[in-house]
């Protein structure tokens, strides 16, 4: 392992003197203070925090992340280029060990760079911090570092919400156009979302787990759209469950177009946390109730797991994305190289376009054939780019919204693993196999 | 293939095919090379540009796999990991880091090769002491000049004291007293039994410290074996013996014997590295394909533009007269002062190469090249033993006399060298210089006239049978030919 440790230094070292590594860290500590700067909200400091740390910490990031993919792309491919791994593979040290070193090199850039923006970012935001009152500071506080687990009722797909609709309705979907099956899911969201008086609607939540103690207290957010008037809307809201006998029930008046919280004493939640809640609309005028208009909040975690949990996914990150360059750097041509890492990169980043071009593609009555062979190749580029995703935590630590370990590790630590362990055997079987002349063409 | 011979390098038929992506055949590098680099030998890979050299040091360290044929490295794969320990490599061009000092270089490999912090520090400073770069050893790699790489790359080649070295042009580069230094690095290696695998395209240093040549053209093997052998011309014969022993070339055998005693030698003359790598090159031009650099076709015609008038004479010289140059030695005549260049007499060698000239005369004996300069030094310092060297075409006149001859058995010994080219006989005179002698002939050179002397004969068989140094069983004149007065010259001259 010394000869892997020796290799890292140098690569460190080398990345220094060319000037890369100050020249790095100084282009993510000036434009996270830039982003940070530039951001704006409502001026509400908790408000103000989280966008500007969102935006800050995710655009850096995201910079950050690029630069490390072609700077493992770089460092390997120059090296190949001027023959120092010629010269290196002439002593008796295993390539795998080198391409190893070299990653671990680049990941200890990485590592710094990421330490740097969290410093730069807190810097900046102790500076904000500056312009507000003490007792604004403590509510942002109060926002940021006690964590919270949020969660969202369960929805069909859009194909399945309107198929569900049709069937009940008896409507013949293979008999539909592509008009009459938009216009049936219309109506099938439209009788999702909106509540007339009198009327209620249930939603299941499944927490996985017991909220807390009986000190606790669940908080149920809500956003009422009512497309006539502003009036406030009036209801009840009951949570009950299959499994136990606990009942709840509660009268509210909640303002529209604004989240209203609701809490509820954390006993009232089963204890394997799945219960439905029911919304009966009691004012004398519908009201809508979007799917990003409910969720159900309480406190869990800490911002320093969460932090943790946070730069440790990134490490993880980072490392399949130096992976990545490293491998791209041994087989391709520097120009390619450079390219097809870029490429995929964007791709990562643009996961959630591809995702919803894929929904919509598989959002018709009927599948055939092209459309099968469209949405796997659609499958396949999602998996492609999942790997190399960067984790979604930047928006969960800005809000103090806890870092699902289900998330986490059951399903984005899963596709980076996969995708970085394929890199890697890429890699290496490339440097293990190839002859240095081939690569280097 | 030998399998008896402990080799530090051993092939069989290597072929190295390079493919185009679409996995056609691209370049041929290598077309069935065998391979054997004896342990503690230090070993020559010549060759012209493109030749498949380089390719074939790179399947040594295990850069390049072969497309067919077998190859160990000290036994075993050239890619075992262990088997680098003991292998130390200084490729043509500067691979090191530019971005390390040369301290840091020496010590990033040295962790490399898992030597200790004191080894490092101590071997590192006496390599840098004996490449001469202490002074630098702060310096970064990227600042050095070309020399000076070469030196940082030979002495990270040492860092481990390896048993097999392969150097790819050691001294290229290297300013005379580097080159010196590099040679006298690699005789001391070979003398401490270390194994060096040598390229250079400066032969005289393959020369001076290769103990086996192997020569590739176009990616095959056009010689093998030791550099004596290889270079010893055996269609010509030597005969040396001391100048101050008072001898004239008509009495040369009876007074030979009595009077050179044993230091009359007979061996084979060596031609030069570079007469014979030149001889190859040119050969396998005619006769083999290269995807390498193929021997130049003389100057470009633009570059020649206003000498037409001289161009055809020197055009049909280009090729082959170089090589004529070398082999034949001619006198170089002072185009301002039409002078012959003064020699020295304290060394007289008389060649008689038997393969172009119709008749012996007076006119083929010629003053070999020496340095005017040298013999001016020469005058004013103490005597130092000189050579000169008269050559003679005599293969005709030779085969005429000896038909003239009735000594049946001599003939048909010259028969048979008739048939595998007539040898060269070369007769060697030593004795110590002295300056007023020499200036006395070299004046006798002002009138340009070709020194002459005696004919030759003698009984080739024998003298090739016993090719060495040895005493000559059988040497004859023929008054005839004697140019009296030149020989009585040159031998007041010889004798004093």
């Amino acid at each position: 392992m010394n000869q892997v440790f020796n290799i890292a230094k140098m690569t460190i070292l080398m990345t220094f003197r060319r000037g890369t590594l100050p020249a790095a860290l100084i282009v993510i500590a000036v434009l996270s203070t830039v982003i940070f700067n530039i951001a704006r909200s409502d001026g509400e400091l908790s408000n103000e925090l989280e966008i500007r740390l969102t935006y800050s910490y995710g655009m850096t990031y995201s910079i950050l992340s690029l630069i490390i993919i072609s700077l493992a792309c770089f460092t390997i491919r120059s090296q190949l280029d001027a023959k120092n791994i010629h010269m290196l593979t002439s002593y008796p040290i295993q390539r795998k060990w080198i391409f190893l070193g070299q990653g671990i090199g680049v990941l200890f850039i990485g590592v710094l760079s990421l330490i740097v923006l969290v410093i730069s970012l807190y810097a900046n935001a102790a500076v904000l911090k500056g312009n507000y009152t003490d007792e604004q500071i403590s509510e942002a506080s109060d926002l940021i570092f006690n964590s919270r687990r949020k969660v969202i009722p369960y929805y069909p797909s859009k194909r399945d919400l309107t198929l569900t609709y049709a069937e009940k309705n008896s409507i013949d979907v293979k008999a539909l156009n592509e008009i009459q099956w938009d216009v049936v899911y219309e109506r099938a969201l439209a009788n999702e979302q909106i509540i007339e008086p009198g009327k209620s609607k249930s939603y299941i939540f499944s927490l996985g787990e017991s909220p807390g103690g009986e000190k606790e207290e669940v908080n149920f957010n809500f956003r009422f759209q009512q497309a006539e008037k502003r009036n406030k809307i009036n209801g009840i809201l009951e949570i009950s469950s299959d499994n136990t006998a606990i009942s709840y029930k509660q009268k509210i008046e909640a303002e529209q177009y604004q989240f209203q919280k609701v809490s509820v004493p954390a006993k009232y939640i089963p204890a394997d946390g799945n219960f439905t809640l029911a919304f009966t609309n009691t004012s004398d005028k519908s009201t809508i109730l979007t799917r990003s208009g409910l969720n159900c909040s309480y406190q869990s975690g800490s911002f320093g797991k969460n932090l943790i949990k946070a730069l440790i996914s990134q490490v993880f990150h980072l490392s399949v994305v130096t992976a990545v360059g490293l491998t791209a750097g041994l087989g391709l041509t520097f120009s390619v190289a450079t390219f097809i890492v870029i490429m995929l990169y964007v791709m990562s980043i643009m996961e959630g376009v591809i995702a919803v071009v894929a929904e919509e593609l598989q959002f018709v009555a009927v599948i055939d054939f092209w459309d099968k062979a469209v949405m796997s190749i659609m499958e396949i580029s999602l998996w492609v780019t999942k790997g190399l995703q960067p984790p979604d935590v930047i928006s969960n630590i800005s809000s103090g919204i806890l870092l699902e370990n289900s998330y986490l590790f059951l399903e984005w630590l899963p596709s980076v693993f996969v995708y970085g362990f394929i890199a890697v055997i890429i890699g290496l079987r490339i440097f293990e196999n190839k002859e240095l002349d081939k690569i280097q063409v | 293939m030998p399998d008896k011979i402990e080799a530090a390098v051993l092939g069989e038929g290597i072929v190295k095919t390079f493919k185009d992506f679409w996995g056609r055949d691209k370049v041929k590098a290598l077309r069935g090379v065998d391979i054997v680099i004896p342990k503690g030998s230090v070993f020559g890979l010549l060759g012209p540009n493109g030749a498949g050299k380089s390719t074939l040091i790179k399947l040594i360290l295990g850069h390049l796999y072969p497309t067919s044929g077998r190859l160990s490295v000290l036994g075993k794969d050239p890619r075992d990991v262990e088997n680098k320990f003991k292998i130390g490599y200084l490729p043509e061009r500067s691979y090191l880091y530019k971005n390390l000092t040369a301290e840091e270089t020496l010590y990033y490999f040295g962790e490399i090769l898992n030597l200790s912090k004191d080894q490092i520090k101590s071997r590192g400073d006496q390599l840098l002491e004996m490449v001469g770069l202490q002074n630098a050893k702060k310096r970064y790699v990227g600042e050095f000049s070309h020399g000076m790489t070469r030196r940082m790359g030979m002495a990270q080649a040492l860092l481990n004291d390896p048993d097999f070295i392969i150097l790819d042009e050691p001294t290229a580069g290297l300013d005379p007293v580097g080159c010196r230094e590099v040679k006298d690095l690699i005789i001391t290696l070979g003398k401490r039994g270390k194994t060096v695998l040598l390229t250079s395209h400066l032969l005289a240093d393959v020369e001076d410290t290769c103990d086996e040549l192997l020569t590739v053209y176009g990616g095959t093997v056009q010689s093998k074996g030791k550099v004596g052998e290889l270079l010893a011309d055996t269609n010509r014969v030597k005969v040396e013996f001391p100048a101050d022993c008072g001898v004239n070339l008509k009495t040369l055998h009876e007074e030979l014997k009595s009077k050179a005693k044993g230091m009359f030698s007979i061996s084979s003359p060596k031609q030069s590295l570079e007469q014979y790598f030149l001889n190859i090159v040119n050969k396998s031009n005619k006769t083999h394909e290269t995807a390498g650099a193929q021997q130049g076709k003389g100057v470009a015609g633009y570059l020649k533009a206003g000498i037409d008038s001289i161009k055809n004479e020197e055009e049909s010289d280009i090729d082959e007269g170089l090589i004529e140059r070398v082999a034949l030695k001619s006198p170089k005549i002072d185009s301002e002062t039409k002078e012959a260049p003064s020699i020295s007499p304290s060394k007289i060698e008389v060649v008689t190469d038997s393969s172009e000239k119709d008749s012996f005369t007076s006119e083929d004996l010629q003053v070999p090249e020496t340095d005017s300069a040298d013999v001016n030094e020469t005058a004013e310092t103490p005597p130092q033993k000189q050579e000169q060297k008269v050559v003679v075409n005599e293969k005709d006149d030779l085969v005429e006399d000896l038909q003239a001859s009735n000594d049946t058995d001599l003939k048909s010994a010259f028969d048979d060298d008739i048939d595998s080219d007539i040898p060269i006989l070369e007769i060697i005179e030593e004795k110590d210089n002295e300056p007023e002698t020499m200036t006395s002939l070299s004046d006798d050179r002002d009138k340009k006239a070709p020194l002459k002397a005696s004919k030759i004969e003698y009984g080739f068989n024998e003298l090739r049978a016993s090719a060495g140094s040895i005493e000559v069983p059988e040497i004859t004149f023929s008054d005839d030919d004697i140019d009296e007065d030149l020989d009585e010259k040159l031998l007041d001259d010889l004798t004093i």
